[in-house]
């Protein structure tokens, strides 16, 4: 559907602060003295109960356009429109009663036909496709500007100053048009300021909680997450076999496995790492309290799998052997237990993409964790843990980061000629709502620090190692395009690296 | 066709009492999946969507209770559908896709449920006799160092895709050797797996690709990743698989059913 | 040392106060954060708004509720606690309780006042960190109160001096270890009054010693009641300046 030209509106924040319940009509299909439901009117739908017509015999039947119109109940003096104000729409308006008073023809902006007491009626066209920008200045007048006609029987009222909308108020009637309008500009930009392949800046802090061996706090834009890591000591019984849960993907064996393994948590591989995430901490209106919704549940899961899959711990430094004397490693030492580290991911804050500041946050809250040195005492037979040494996480040295993209469709204009995709590089929330296909790489790039700075390793041949994606949702990214988000993704995890060193948990 | 190791087993329509129902059974991998579809169906006021028919995804596991993994599995069927079934048809009502996972070597496998649910779903959504805006296949592909060890493979399962690169000359080591559908036991022995659905004018409507190869993780797991522009190779062949066999299959499939 | 707790703080002296308001603007209607000592507690407000159930349509006044959140990693051991936890369930009750009788809730009918907490360290006095948490939150908010609700515990040391009826003086604002040994209490006042809005205390101790501690409580109070006004009206100073640029 595709309607007319801009949306100007000044002062309608005051008409709108008579708001009533919001009805929509369709205009353009129907011919001019269709009568369909006899109430004397010429449009084809029954309004007769509400005493307003809306008439679109100007309208070219190629635009239909919705119209949202507030405050269904006119003034007992049905001059038609009685306090009606239209915006931005070509169209041409026959009164119910009074086919005397000239129709009004709309072209850019709308006039003000007849203002007689309390404003009651105001129009605005939802859908327009035309490419010129909404004003991004407030346009606000106050009520006084729109005067009130006495009598408008025998002429034509003087055209009105055009009414104009908040752009706030745009952004909360229409929020995909908004977008639209703003990455068909040229260059395209976003309504936050950035362009579309630009990532917000992020800050994180490490080590702030005490009872944790490791934790971090990724804030990006208004997305704050929290991650804590607490390793738990976990004793294998003496039949046990430690390979189980020294691999990262143990080919599963039997039903039995899988099952006992669901059970605990679904780790079914390794078993030694488990992630969790909350999100109904308030962080957002959209997930109250309460049990975890799908996206929490998905969030999990994607989270656990991107442990597994990066292989970011080494198993065997999380053992615990039976032995005295730590610095004497004998091939014969027997292991009887093993560090269990449980990754809680606290949302603190909810604004768009939070798997990317939930990834990060545990990257670099597992690059700070300490966990005391653990022994196996034979004389107690337990596990005993020296609470004066502490020893980091043995982890990969290349950190491989995820970078997450939303893709807005932008609809056919003229302009275009075709409909395009624009990819937005780290979405917030309103950016997220309005997408509906998003991509996720999850890529290493080996860099190396020259002077205190980043340079790309001349051994990895400039390379960058991909190691998952994930694209889900729509069907208008094309291949080529995911090679080009690699690039951006690679920009992204060296200033992650960058982040990180100034924390001082270099990679190297 | 049919008696051909790459063609799925399909049984349309076991379920009389549902709009629509399909048995899928993976020739390799022998994941068995059985879904139905009903709808449109009256919504509840919370879900109503003034515009769109609601879709709603269920995926319930062979052996336990729905966990997190299951809830996943349902988010990904259901962006991937949400861009196939014309949704404005038919506004606010609900179309209900159950799918029931009937069988499978490791019910905690993603990549070895996912191809067979996608495909599974999308048969049945024909027979119900949803509209949808066009048709979309599914495959799995592993990528492995070496041949698969000890483990027998159907024939044309195994192929080998070149790197290519700057030289011309494809040798042993510069080729990939993927497998189609594989089973758990030559997942275990892949370097990745990646799995690509294509709708048959060849859009990209779902890639789940991951690295998954064994080992016990830290510095040894270092050098693991592929290359983007092996990936996008991969990614071609996919979208032949699904582009053309993958509508022959579903064709096939349907030929002999003239009435829904 | 003579004189000296474990941690180096005399009998009256607080640990170290730092919080912050709007720390969450986009989400929440108010948010807070406060950190004593290592007890750091996140704090969200939202409403008044309409009610999440039709049982908590009240038709002369507000209602609040209040959730409670312990981070797995917050404690010394690991503990997920679910919403029907014991200490949960307790902590909620006190602070809804709390504030709704210091809320001005006649004010907004059938509506709903939300105070979400979130505990990410406990290193002692949770509940009073979350009631001032909370209290800060509800200021940001902008949602009327009769005064600041001020929390702060009060213990009482028991040592050699007992027996020979001179008393050690109660130790002002007890952290974990400190918690762990021995009895104390939670006094939260109505500002720097002496009015009480909560009292709360799981251990035993002697009677004679009960009025000691809830004075050195309320004392303290006040001491935080000063700490929490200059934040405020330091915040709300550096809005208004960025307001009128």
């Amino acid at each position: 559907m595709v309607s007319s030209s801009r949306i100007q509106c000044k002062g309608a924040a005051d008409a709108l602060g008579y708001c009533h319940p919001v009805r929509r009509w369709w205009v353009g299909d129907d011919d001019d003295d269709d009568d369909d439901d006899g109430d004397g009117d010429g449009d084809g739908d029954d309004e007769g109960k509400e005493g307003v017509a809306v008439n679109a015999s100007g309208v070219d039947k190629s635009h239909a356009c919705e119209l949202v119109a507030i405050s269904p109940y006119p003034t007992a003096e049905a001059t038609w429109p009685s306090s009606a104000f239209l915006l931005g729409s070509d169209l041409k308006l026959k009164p119910k009663s009074k086919p005397d008073v000239e129709p009004c023809k709309q072209t850019t902006h709308f006039q003000m036909l007849h203002f007689e007491g309390s404003l009651d009626w105001v129009f605005l066209p939802v859908l327009s496709t035309s490419a010129s920008l909404v004003s991004t200045k407030p346009l606000f007048s106050p009520m006084s500007s729109l005067t009130p006609q006495v009598d408008s029987g025998e002429s034509l009222p003087p055209p009105p100053p055009p009414l104009t909308f908040s752009t706030s108020l745009f952004r909360q009637i229409s929020p995909a048009l908004y977008l639209q309008r703003h990455l068909l500009h040229s260059p395209p930009t976003r309504p936050n300021g950035r362009s579309p392949s630009q990532c917000r800046d992020f800050t994180l802090t490490t080590n702030s909680l005490s009872h944790a061996h490791g934790s971090a706090v990724v804030r990006a834009g208004d997305t704050a997450v929290v991650c804590g890591i607490r390793g738990e000591v976990l004793t294998i019984a003496p039949g046990d076999d430690p390979s189980r849960f020294e691999s990262y993907h143990s080919s599963p064996t039997s039903a039995t496995h899988a099952c006992g393994s669901r059970g605990a948590g679904g780790a079914s591989w390794g078993g030694l790492i488990v992630t969790n995430v909350e999100l109904s901490t308030g962080c957002s209106k959209k997930y109250p309290l309460g049990p975890p919704g799908g996206l929490a549940q998905t969030l999990s899961d994607q989270l656990h799998e991107l442990v597994n899959v990066t292989k970011l711990v080494s198993l065997d430094s999380l053992r615990i052997y039976d032995r005295e004397d730590y610095s004497d490693v004998t091939p014969n030492a027997k292991i009887k237990g093993y560090w269990s580290l449980y990754i809680d991911v606290l949302c603190i804050s909810l604004d768009g993409n939070i798997l990317d500041a939930a990834w990060y946050a545990i990257v670099a809250a597992l690059k700070s964790s300490r966990l005391p040195l653990a022994s196996w005492n034979q004389t107690e037979e337990r596990v005993f843990c020296d609470s004066s040494l502490y020893h980091p996480l043995s982890l990969r040295r290349s950190l491989p980061f995820t970078t997450t993209f939303a893709l807005i469709s932008l609809p056919h204009s003229d302009d275009n000629g075709g409909g395009t995709t624009v990819l937005l590089n780290d979405p917030d929330s309103y950016e997220e709502d309005e997408a509906c296909e998003f991509l996720t790489i999850l890529s290493t790039t080996d860099f190396e620090i020259v002077e205190g700075e980043l340079s790309r390793s001349p051994l990895a041949g400039l390379r960058t190692r991909v190691e998952k994606i994930e694209k889900r949702g729509g069907c208008k990214i094309g291949l080529r395009q995911i090679e080009s988000c690699t690039h951006q993704a690679t920009s992204k995890a060296a200033r992650y690296i960058q982040s990180l060193m100034k924390e001082q948990l270099t990679p190297i | 066709m049919t008696s051909s190791p790459l063609v799925p087993e399909i049984s349309l329509n076991p379920l009389p009492q549902s709009d629509g129902s399909c048995q899928y059974t993976c020739p390799t991998s022998r994941t068995t999946i059985l879904t139905s579809v009903n709808g449109p169906l009256e919504v509840r006021p919370k879900d109503e969507l003034p515009n769109h028919a609601t879709i709603e995804v269920i995926v319930k596991p062979g052996i336990g209770v729905a966990g997190v993994r299951e809830t996943r599995l349902s988010s990904l069927i259901h962006s991937t559908l949400k861009s196939l079934i014309l949704t404005n048809h038919h506004p606010r009502t609900l179309i209900q896709v159950v799918a029931q996972i009937v069988q499978a070597e490791d019910h905690t496998s993603l990549p070895l449920l996912l191809t067979p649910l996608l495909n599974c779903t999308i048969l049945s959504l024909l027979i119900a006799g949803i509209p949808m805006r066009t048709v979309g296949w599914s495959v799995h592909l592993a990528v492995l160092q070496h041949p698969p060890k000890t483990v027998k493979t159907a024939e044309g399962q195994v192929f080998r895709l070149g790197r290519g690169g700057e030289d011309e000359m494809e040798t042993e080591e510069s080729e990939q050797i993927v497998v189609r559908n594989p089973n758990g036991e030559i997942l275990g022995q892949a370097e990745s797996s990646h799995t690509v659905t294509f709708s048959k004018e060849g859009e990209v409507l779902l890639i789940e690709s991951m690295e998954c190869s064994q080992g016990s993780g830290g510095q040894s797991a270092d050098g693991q990743g592929w290359d983007i522009s092996d990936f996008l190779r991969l990614a071609e062949e996919g979208k032949r698989i699904c582009c053309e066999e993958g509508v022959e299959i579903i064709r096939e499939a349907l030929a002999d059913r003239k009435v829904f | 040392m003579e004189g000296l707790r474990n941690d180096g703080r005399r009998w009256n002296e607080l640990r170290r106060i730092h919080c912050q308001l709007s720390t969450s603007s986009t989400n929440a209607d108010g948010s807070s954060y406060i950190e004593q000592g290592f007890t750091k507690v996140l704090c969200n407000v939202t409403g008044p708004a309409e009610p999440s159930s039709r049982q908590k349509v009240k038709q002369d006044s507000a209602t609040v509720s209040c959730e409670v959140y312990f981070a797995a990693f917050s404690g010394t051991d690991r503990i997920k606690r679910g919403r029907n936890d014991k200490k949960v369930q307790e902590l909620q009750t006190a602070i809804q309780k709390t504030f709704s009788s210091i809320i001005l809730t006649h004010l907004f009918s059938r509506s709903e006042i939300t105070i979400s907490v979130h505990i990410l360290s406990q290193d002692g006095g949770t509940l009073a960190a979350c009631i001032n948490a909370a209290t800060l939150a509800l200021i940001d908010a902008g949602i009327p109160l009769k005064d600041y609700v001020c929390a702060c515990t009060a213990g009482q040391s028991t040592s050699i001096f007992d027996n020979e009826g001179a008393s050690p003086d109660p130790w002002l604002d007890v952290n974990y270890l400190e918690e762990s040994d021995i009895p104390s209490l939670t006094v939260a006042t109505v500002g720097d009054s002496e009015k009480i809005v909560a009292l709360n205390m799981e251990n035993k101790v002697r009677i004679e010693k009960l009025e000691a501690m809830i004075a050195v409580g309320i004392s303290g109070c006040a001491k935080v009641r000063a700490i929490m006004d200059k934040e405020v009206r330091r915040h709300g100073k550096q809005k208004l300046e960025a307001q009128g640029e």
